[in-house]
């Protein structure tokens, strides 16, 4: 027992006091009591408090970069990832820019066997980058307007997978590879 | 990454509204010890209230001013009380106030405890203390010694009609420093001095509002 602490002074004790009461566990009455004693009106008070957090949620820049990046199209997905050039990453990924910009562009139509053979390709060449990130990109579903190294948008067309791959400048080889994803599995 | 934010963002609306009522009482605290203090009729310098407080203090742990890092503080609530006194004691030290002169900051304790004579102050961190006594500081001291006295005058009255509140107040005066003490001291369990800890809280904001006025009606 500490009976050589006295406070010295009424400050020194009414610290005390605060930290002790502290130490207590309130119920959410008990506080709106206190504000009330105070003046607070304490339905005001939180109504006021959990506005200002919210807009703080959302204006977060964190969030915002996040958001920013979840709508991110393939192409500049990758590119923010690698730190890479568009041409690098066409050239690690063995496939012509044209193409890789295509498939940013369009990835609604692109089949979900070339969007897995894709995702490992590009998960398996370029570092950093994982699956999932390509795979995300590809379920963002939005058509790129501007493709990466085209001055200006890509004409409202009704693109195709075969089309894509048919004016991508790749091998007949390739060519025919990336077709027969577009197949039904045999399972 | 600013976990505070993806702590409050999880957080249920219930649960969150009363960590905000928690914030509130004990910004509410913190400056009733300020006023206890300067018996400053305002209470909180440069026109803060509780309230712009403790948005002050979720906006800096939000955007990540002051960054919550739950390995070294697991606490987030015992986190952002620091962030509240650390506030306060800013505008406390920054206001021109004559009852107050502070010590010269030594680096890296900007932070500290900003309470005078807090049982748990380092030593050489007291804030109130001052070099030498002036005549004139003196009859201040003088006034003000008269001033803590009819504080606790005060709170003894306001204690009077509840015989455990008047034996903690004692307790603590002989130097009861925890409840667990307070409650061997005066013979009750620990529980009932923490319930009673939270009426003593109470009455100790009605005494610095009754100060207060009395400062203000003379």
């Amino acid at each position: 027992m500490n009976r050589k602490n006295p406070p010295r002074s009424s400050e020194a004790l009414i610290e005390r006091i605060r930290r002790l009461s502290d130490e207590a566990e309130w119920s959410e009455d008990e506080l709106r009591e206190v504000l009330i004693d105070a003046g607070i009106d304490p339905d005001q008070f939180i109504k006021d408090i959990k506005t200002r957090i919210k807009e703080l949620l959302k204006a977060s820049p964190e969030r915002q970069e996040r958001s920013d990046y979840d709508s991110l199209p393939l192409l500049p997905r990758l590119r923010r990832i690698t730190g890479l050039k568009a041409t690098a990453i066409a050239e690690k990924m063995g496939a012509p820019v044209l193409f890789l910009s295509d498939l940013s562009a369009h990835p609604n139509v692109i089949p979900f066997r070339a969007r897995k053979e894709f995702a490992r390709r590009a998960a398996n060449n370029l570092p950093g980058v994982s699956e999932r990130d390509v795979l995300d990109s590809f379920e963002r579903g939005l058509r790129q307007q501007v493709a990466a190294f085209r001055d200006a948008p890509f004409p409202d067309e009704e693109a195709d997978f075969e089309k894509i791959v048919r004016r991508s400048d790749m091998s007949a080889a390739e060519q025919q590879y990336w077709l027969s994803l577009s197949e039904e599995s045999p399972e | 990454m600013n976990h505070a934010r993806d702590l409050l963002e999880r957080t249920p609306d219930g649960e969150l509204e009363k960590m905000i009522l928690e914030l509130g009482c004990y910004a509410l605290r913190v400056r009733n010890e300020y006023r206890w203090r300067t018996r400053d009729r305002e209470a909180l310098p440069k026109g803060e209230t509780v309230k712009s407080i403790v948005s002050l203090a979720v906006e800096k742990v939000l955007t990540g001013e002051r960054r919550w890092n739950p390995t070294q503080h697991p606490d987030f609530m015992k986190f952002m009380r620091d962030v509240i006194d650390s506030l306060i004691y800013h505008l406390a030290i920054s206001k021109d106030n004559a009852l107050l002169t502070a010590l010269p900051e030594e680096s890296g304790q900007d932070e500290i405890s900003w309470r005078a004579e807090s049982d748990r102050a380092k030593p050489g961190a007291e804030w109130l203390a001052r070099n030498e006594a002036t005549p004139e500081q003196a009859l201040l001291d003088e006034e003000s010694e008269e001033q803590n006295n009819k504080a606790i005058r005060i709170l003894l009255e306001e204690c009077v009609a509840d015989q455990t509140l008047t034996k903690i107040v004692g307790a603590m005066m002989g130097g009861c420093d925890h409840c667990g003490e307070i409650a061997a001291a005066i013979g009750i369990e620990v529980k009932e001095v923490y319930n009673a800890m939270k009426r003593l809280d109470r009455r100790v904001a009605a005494v610095s509002r009754r100060m207060v006025e009395v400062e203000s009606s003379l």
